[in-house]
């Protein structure tokens, strides 16, 4: 077994000033990771606190499960969410999800994590009103200690490892929980195959774009029309990458409308398929290259093309709380997300 | 790290490279060992101090599951030159 | 006094997967890589020609690692014409022999420059420099490298026995080769 292990400093002043001081940070203030809160972090998880597990691009930084802890000291992570924010790194590390070219790229792109099952009830997680904040810190922490892993460790420092054009909001923290209690289907994890009591997804995308639908009825073709309007984007990379997911974090109202008319998840992913449609000609007229799968290319100008090679790349989940709105959330385009099982 | 450190599991790995390794001393759970050339026909086969120290480390492990990490004094490599000015 | 940990870590070696495996090997080109310590060549050819009169593939090259298939110091990384020439005529690769420290770190770079490159490769070693072969695997950032561990030792050991290893290992090699372990 490689180990690696981090640096013991004594403090001389505030912690944020250090940090900045050295290039480290997130411009607000942190958890001094004292050698006590990391070793209370590591109660959480299983195996040595000091093996490589693996590297983050672009910058090839070392990650063991004491960095990820001292990480989450920093952000504020109490030690029960200590697997979840290792597991979301895990998911970033993955190949398919080219954490090179995420945390490079000149788009805004942020990891979105989703926290599935059991962990999400018993580390205190928000699946509902507010979930994706402010106000929940496992929320809001976890999310948080993602983004000092990925600017400490991977090299995602804006102007440096990240040529974000102008940032966002959701590189601070961008966390939630499914929804599992009032989804009207199995939970997402599951449905990708993870059958684990706990998993997490990660999206590599834009932050989440709003869809109200408050129409009498709750009309399926209502709600589903307005989430493929906000799905139909020529700004959004997922027009001429057509690998890229798409999103749809259905609110629990909304989830219930479309149940109630019998729609599956499967129906759900088919409809915004078929209706999130640009004619081929406009794609083609707003870009020199596309990345699109080879039958794309085939179709004459005047076809609808989707705004993805296929239906199941179109990811349904619920979570949030009352209200009549959804969310849809990009993909950067060149990842995949990726959901795991919840391992310390 | 309490008991003695059991190098034999290296030792055997080592020998087959013409190498021997000795124990130095064991603070905490760190062992300092000592390397030496037995055989000076295949001196070029040994790794070099930065490689052999992971590779020794997981030799011992199994036997020794507290030892945390492995430091080796090589001769190949130069001592430090004494930082004392000569007066 | 307050002592923290920094929370930025060190940059590690850059992490890689096995490339594809191909499902079968009938019409696959294998080239023999040879570090030049004594019997590698023996074994290597044996089992690469085993090999592929069991499943159609056909040895494409045979070659040491230096300058133009020169004999080359077993410490050394192969040349770079060496690589061109194995990108070119090889669809896989067995290398090694992996039975000492050092021969056994450059074979296991050798074999990870060539996994990254879309070429699997196997590296032969024994079973006395196995757990070396795996701590720098790990070390060099491709943990689950395909090794093929032959009995101790294969330098002194006669021809005849050496074959009859390189037979009874063939299994094993078509198995790396196509399912990656």
């Amino acid at each position: 077994m490689t180990t690696y292990e981090p640096e013991l400093i004594e403090l001389d002043g505030e912690l944020v000033d250090v940090l900045s001081e050295r290039g480290l940070g997130d411009g607000l203030p942190v958890v001094e990771p004292t050698p006590e809160r990391v070793e209370a972090m590591l109660e959480h998880a299983d195996g040595d606190a000091d093996e490589v597990l693996f590297t983050l691009q672009p910058r090839a930084g070392i990650v063991t499960r004491r960095v990820v802890a001292i990480n989450a000291v920093l952000a504020g992570c109490e030690p029960a969410v200590f697997p979840v924010v290792l597991s979301a790194l895990r998911a970033l590390a993955h190949p398919a999800m080219n954490i090179r070219g995420v945390n490079a790229t000149t788009q805004l792109v942020a990891p979105m994590v989703i926290v599935h099952g059991d962990i999400a009830r018993t580390a205190g997680f928000n699946a509902g009103t507010g979930c994706f904040g402010p106000g929940n810190r496992a929320n809001a922490t976890v999310g948080r200690a993602v983004r000092l892993v990925m600017l400490h460790v991977a090299g995602a420092t804006p102007g440096l490892g990240d040529a974000a054009t102008h940032g966002q909001p959701a590189k601070y923290t961008f966390c939630a929980a499914e929804n599992l209690d009032e989804s009207p289907w199995e939970g997402y994890a599951h449905s990708r195959g993870v059958d684990a009591p706990s998993a997490v997804t990660v999206h590599c995308g834009e932050g989440p774009h709003n869809v109200h639908d408050a129409e009498a009825d709750g009309d399926p073709r209502l709600i589903l029309g307005k989430i493929a309007s906000a799905m139909t984007s020529l700004g959004s990379n997922n027009a001429p990458i057509s690998q890229g997911e798409i999103f749809v974090i259905l609110g629990p109202e909304h989830a219930a409308s479309l149940a109630q008319r019998a729609l599956t998840r499967r129906d759900v992913q088919s409809y915004l398929f078929d209706h999130a449609r640009l004619p081929a000609e406009e794609f083609r007229r707003h870009f020199e290259e596309l990345a699109w799968a080879p039958w794309m290319k085939l179709v004459d100008d005047d076809h609808p093309l989707p705004m993805t090679a296929e239906a199941d790349n179109i990811r349904v989940l619920v979570a949030g709380g009352p209200g009549k709105h959804s969310l849809v959330v990009p993909s950067w385009g060149m990842t995949r997300s990726v959901t795991i099982r919840v391992e310390g | 790290m309490s008991g003695d450190l059991n190098l034999e599991p290296a030792r055997q790995v080592m020998a087959a490279d013409g190498i021997g390794l000795s124990l130095i001393e064991l603070r905490g759970a760190d062992a300092h060992l000592l390397l030496s050339v037995i055989d000076a026909d295949c001196a070029e086969c040994v790794l070099p101090r930065h490689m052999l120290e992971p590779v020794v480390l997981d030799l011992l492990r199994p036997a020794n599951p507290d030892l945390r990490a492995v430091h080796i004094v090589d001769p190949r490599e130069s001592p430090e030159p004494d930082p004392t000015p000569a007066t | 006094m307050t002592m923290i940990y920094l929370p930025d870590s060190a940059p590690g070696p850059e992490m890689s997967a096995l490339s594809a495996s191909p499902p079968s090997l009938a019409g696959a080109r294998i080239a023999v890589l040879d570090n030049g310590k004594p019997n590698a060549g023996v074994a290597m050819v044996r089992a690469a020609n085993t090999l592929a009169s069991r499943t159609g593939a056909t040895v494409s090259l045979v070659t040491k690692k230096g300058p133009q298939g020169q004999s080359a110091n077993a410490a050394e990384p192969m040349a770079r014409d060496i690589f061109e020439r194995l990108t070119d005529e090889a669809d896989l690769v067995i290398t090694g022999a992996a039975d000492c420290g050092s021969c056994t770190a450059y074979s296991v770079q050798d074999a990870i420059e060539l996994e990254r490159a879309g070429i699997p490769a196997v590296v032969m070693t024994t079973t006395m420099f196995e757990p070396i072969t795996t701590t720098l695997s790990a070390n060099f950032g491709l943990a689950d490298t395909r090794r093929l561990v032959m009995p101790h030792p294969i330098g002194g050991t006669d021809e005849a026995t050496l074959h009859q290893w390189a037979d009874a290992a063939t299994d094993q090699l078509i198995s790396l080769f196509t399912t990656g372990a």
